[in-house]
């Protein structure tokens, strides 16, 4: 059984915006300009940490095993004759190689963006984490098929962050998770039977995916009373198709 | 065998024709998009198929697509599904029709070669080829379940090994014991989840993937 790991996106990086969660209808243009300005700084420095995250492990994993694998490929090329048996084993060692690359490359790829959410969208890349999760999930989706590329990798982010808090903190054992469409706005809601507690803390992980969401102008709101249950909700504007 | 290889990267396809030449099959047509598979798939009604599952003009899962719709029309036309990621949710699409000569590996099975080729025959015999990953997703998703909680290690590998679509033959070879002993296996495990045992071969083993599919 694995619980997902936090995937590039969403790993903590110093927020610039702490003091902003959140925009507000009060606001003035001139908050408003300073808002979105904190914002995009936060933005540029996880961004920037997470492209050096990736090629640290393409560089250490992927990267130097292939040259491994090519190494021992040449190796085998030249023994072939001299020493069939030698050559038959580097030729394993490759092949093996190769195998361990494209396991990293995997994990990499599904942490950057899952395959699931490219092939068939928000609903079901959803339904595919839910039948992962060690919890007993059921899903209701009723959106469209294919939303705004980003919007649709911050939710997908964002709900599997909170299953694996289902699991690791709330220790829960099941979990429902909504997705509708109200208006122009779409609408995320996970909750789940755990000891509830959870709370928005200035560093914690829903501060965090609050912060994303905002990039979105979209909002986060929990209710998670002590014995639970945990319920979050997420809003994220969305343009009618 | 007459095989139909679905995949768009020509360097992918181009290697795997030359696997399955090499074992002395023939490749009687390629596809590199969904409708293409779906019209190979028509045309030539080969002994089995190798399908990608991500293929233009989407580039999203236009092979699977392509697979379901030709198994809808003729079912249990033999398909193995190729992909560089293996997802539970594709394996229960593909198991839902209950219909039999159905494989999913990831790519790289192919490495193993003998053992992939092992898997084409299987699934050409109107057998299975599951994932071994996926399998044990399967067994482990949702809420635990009473009846294979009460498997022994043992039975539960045998389920395992048998739910990825080998013969008891192969299960006694990968677990170093006697055919008899997996069939005693079989046998008890059956029981334990209510499926009967008269099936046979194929038949068993689609008892089983029914099993684990049920949501």
């Amino acid at each position: 059984m694995t619980i997902a790991t936090a995937p590039y996106a969403w790993r903590s990086v110093v927020p610039v915006a702490t003091r902003f969660l959140g925009a507000s209808a009060t606001m003035t243009l001139a908050e408003r300009v300073e808002v979105l300005t904190a914002q995009r700084a936060d933005t540029t420095v996880t961004q920037a940490a997470e492209i050096r995250r990736i090629e640290r492990d393409l560089h250490d994993g992927a990267q130097a095993r292939l040259v491994a694998v090519g190494l021992a490929l040449a190796t085998a090329e030249k023994l072939m004759e001299t020493d069939p048996l030698q050559a038959k084993e580097l030729l394993r060692d490759a092949r093996a190689g190769a195998a361990t690359s494209l396991t990293e490359l995997r994990e990499l790829v599904r942490g950057i963006s899952p395959p699931v959410l490219t092939e068939r969208g928000l609903a079901d890349a959803v339904r595919a984490l839910a039948l992962d999760s060690p919890l007993d999930v059921t899903v209701e989706a009723d959106v469209p098929s294919r939303l705004d590329v980003p919007i649709e990798s911050a939710l997908y982010f964002s709900i599997a962050e909170l299953l694996t808090n289902a699991v690791k903190h709330a220790q829960a054992t099941s979990a429902r998770i909504s997705l509708s469409r109200e208006g122009n706005q779409l609408r995320a809601e996970v909750s789940d039977d755990g000891r509830g507690g959870a709370g928005i803390r200035p560093d914690g992980g829903l501060a965090g995916l609050r912060r994303r969401l905002a990039v979105f102008d979209g909002t986060l709101e929990v209710t998670s009373p002590e014995g639970g249950p945990t319920r979050v909700w997420m809003m994220v504007p969305c343009e009618s198709s | 065998m007459r095989i139909v290889v679905a995949e768009d990267l020509y360097l992918l396809r181009d290697g795997m024709i030359r696997l399955l030449q090499a074992y002395g099959h023939e490749v009687v047509a390629t596809a590199a998009t969904g409708p293409e598979t779906v019209a190979a798939l028509r045309e030539h009604r080969p002994d089995v198929a190798v399908v990608d599952v991500r293929m233009p003009p989407t580039q999203t899962d236009e092979g699977l697509r392509a697979a379901l719709e030709a198994r809808r029309e003729t079912p249990g036309l033999p398909v193995l599904i190729l992909s560089q990621h293996v997802e539970q949710l594709y394996a229960r699409e593909l198991l839902a029709d209950g219909a039999s000569g159905v494989g999913y590996l990831l790519k790289e099975s192919v490495f193993e070669a003998e053992q992939f080729i092992d898997a084409l025959h299987r699934v050409a015999a109107g057998g299975t080829a599951m994932d071994p990953a996926v399998i044990s997703k399967l067994l482990s998703s949702g809420s635990p379940d009473q009846r294979l909680a009460g498997l022994t290690e043992r039975e539960r590998s045998v389920l395992e090994l048998m739910a990825e679509g080998l013969s008891n033959q192969a299960i006694a070879g990968k677990l170093f014991l006697s055919e008899s002993a997996i069939g005693k296996y079989t046998t008890s495990l059956f029981g334990k989840l209510g499926i009967t045992d008269d099936d046979t071969g194929n038949r068993r083993v689609l008892a089983v993937l029914r099993y684990l599919n049920r949501s």
